[in-house]
């Protein structure tokens, strides 16, 4: 990690952050223009003193993470985000560029939020049980608070009882695949579908790949759970995130409230590798 | 003797300027050449595939020989290890085989390469690539005119001045 963020940010920010982070548990980094930078430490934000961001630095930024090719990430700029080496994701505010009365790209970059994905070993009982029992999984928190992190575990471990675990990655920020290479060892029986919309891959890779077990990232939209509720009719089990705090405001929801008559498990997650409680739909709770 | 050795000498450096000469001629095309490739390959791969530039860089390199795949992999590695200045990028290019007007046109454009949106980039590509392909017509009339006579001019020269000391 050190090796990538020495590349990612210039030398001069590279170098306090160095002196001032504990790079191993460093799991954001915040670049706001003019503005100090924050870094975040096992999710715990900090200020790094004697450093301003300055436009040359989000430049410089950009043009890193993005290799030189600015040409190849035009709809992922209008996306608000762009994946580096090791699965980094870039988070990405400007100013919108609209053609054809849509958003095109960013242009006059203001903020980059680097994400630092981890992968963590769980040492957990309530989800060693939930591997052993292993049926439909949603879980539940809010950003910043280990959902990929533990979906990531899940995954390596469900992928390492040789179930056949397919990956929909859109961003490329599960597996950490950039350029057609894996920075992220998520099992060996896993397939990692990167760069596809999750509504194409649904339905293709499910008839191609025949998997087991389907795991996904942030949840979005009604076009999402219909797929998702059609790969449960097709009988393959899925792990999903989704953003809430609460279950209660998911079932409140008509959309997402459709996904908890066939998820038969709700992780809810406080803290990175710190499950709350899992609830067994089927009425029990762990 | 001595003189017909001294002679001899110098007649064999002024015929080893001569293909000096030459030899710069056609690496300045090769290399001019071997660029003009590039930019169809970047085309391709931008346009194709949507590869970024490391990737196109590296699978272009790895097709040929020459003192333009050698500074091409400079700048690939450069890229690949952060985002290069321009001071970087001028270093990259920095061959002895092309002229001044050349390295201005390469750092130009590598550069700028990547910087901008894919119509924006292809754009300035088509244009240096419009301005390379009238820069490779010249170099190679050099190279038939100019290339060619060198080796000849030198051998005269040596030999003029074997006559002038003998």
């Amino acid at each position: 990690m050190e090796r990538l963020l020495s590349k990612l940010l210039p030398i001069s920010i590279f170098n306090e952050l160095y002196r001032s982070a504990d790079l191993n548990t460093l799991t954001e980094i915040r670049l706001r223009l003019d503005k100090p930078l924050y870094y975040a430490e096992a999710g715990k934000y900090k200020r790094l003193d004697g450093v301003s961001v300055g436009k040359d630095d989000l430049t410089y930024t950009l043009g890193a993470a993005t290799k030189s090719s600015l040409y190849a990430y035009n709809e992922y700029l209008a996306d608000g985000y762009i994946t580096y080496d090791g699965g980094i994701r870039i988070g990405i505010t400007g100013e919108g560029v609209v053609k054809n009365r849509q958003l095109s790209t960013l242009k006059n970059i203001t903020s980059l939020c680097i994400r630092i994905p981890r992968y963590v070993e769980i040492h957990n009982d309530k989800v060693d049980g939930l591997i052993n029992k292993f049926d439909n999984t949603l879980i539940i928190s809010k950003p910043g608070l280990g959902k990929t992190t533990l979906l990531r575990y899940l995954i390596k471990s469900l992928s390492d009882r040789e179930y056949n675990v397919l990956v929909l990655d859109e961003r490329g920020e599960l597996s950490g695949v950039v350029d057609g290479r894996l920075s992220i060892d998520l099992g060996a029986c896993t397939d990692i579908v990167v760069g596809v919309p999750k509504i194409t891959a649904y339905s293709s890779q499910v008839r191609s790949m025949r998997p087991d077990v389907i795991a996904t990232d942030e949840i979005f939209g009604e076009k999402e759970i219909d797929c998702i509720l059609d790969c449960i009719r097709c009988g393959v089990k899925v792990i999903a995130t989704l953003h809430s705090d609460e279950l209660a405001k998911v079932k409140k929801s008509p959309a997402y409230s459709r996904l908890l008559n066939d998820f038969r498990y709700v992780v809810s997650i406080i803290g990175i590798g710190n499950v709350d409680r899992i609830i067994d739909l089927r009425g029990n709770y762990a | 003797m001595l003189k017909f050795a001294i002679s001899g000498v110098l007649c064999f450096i002024c015929a080893y300027l001569g293909l000096a000469g030459k030899n710069y001629y056609d690496k300045r095309c090769k290399y001019l050449k071997d660029f003009s490739e590039f930019l169809a390959s970047l085309r391709d791969g931008m346009s194709y595939a949507n590869d970024k530039l490391p990737q196109i860089g590296r699978k272009f390199i790895s097709g040929g020989k020459g003192a333009f795949y050698t500074d091409l992999g400079e700048y690939v590695n450069a890229v690949d290890n952060g985002n290069p200045t321009q001071e970087e990028v001028k270093k990259c290019f920095d061959s002895k085989y092309v002229s001044k007007s050349d390295k201005v046109m390469l750092k130009e454009f590598f550069c700028e390469l990547g910087k901008f949106d894919y119509d924006t980039q292809m754009s300035r590509l088509n244009m240096t690539a419009s301005q390379l392909k009238r820069t490779v017509e010249k170099a190679e009339k050099e190279r038939k005119t100019t290339g060619n006579l060198l080796p000849k001019l030198g051998l005269v020269l040596g030999i003029a001045i074997m006559i002038i000391l003998a």
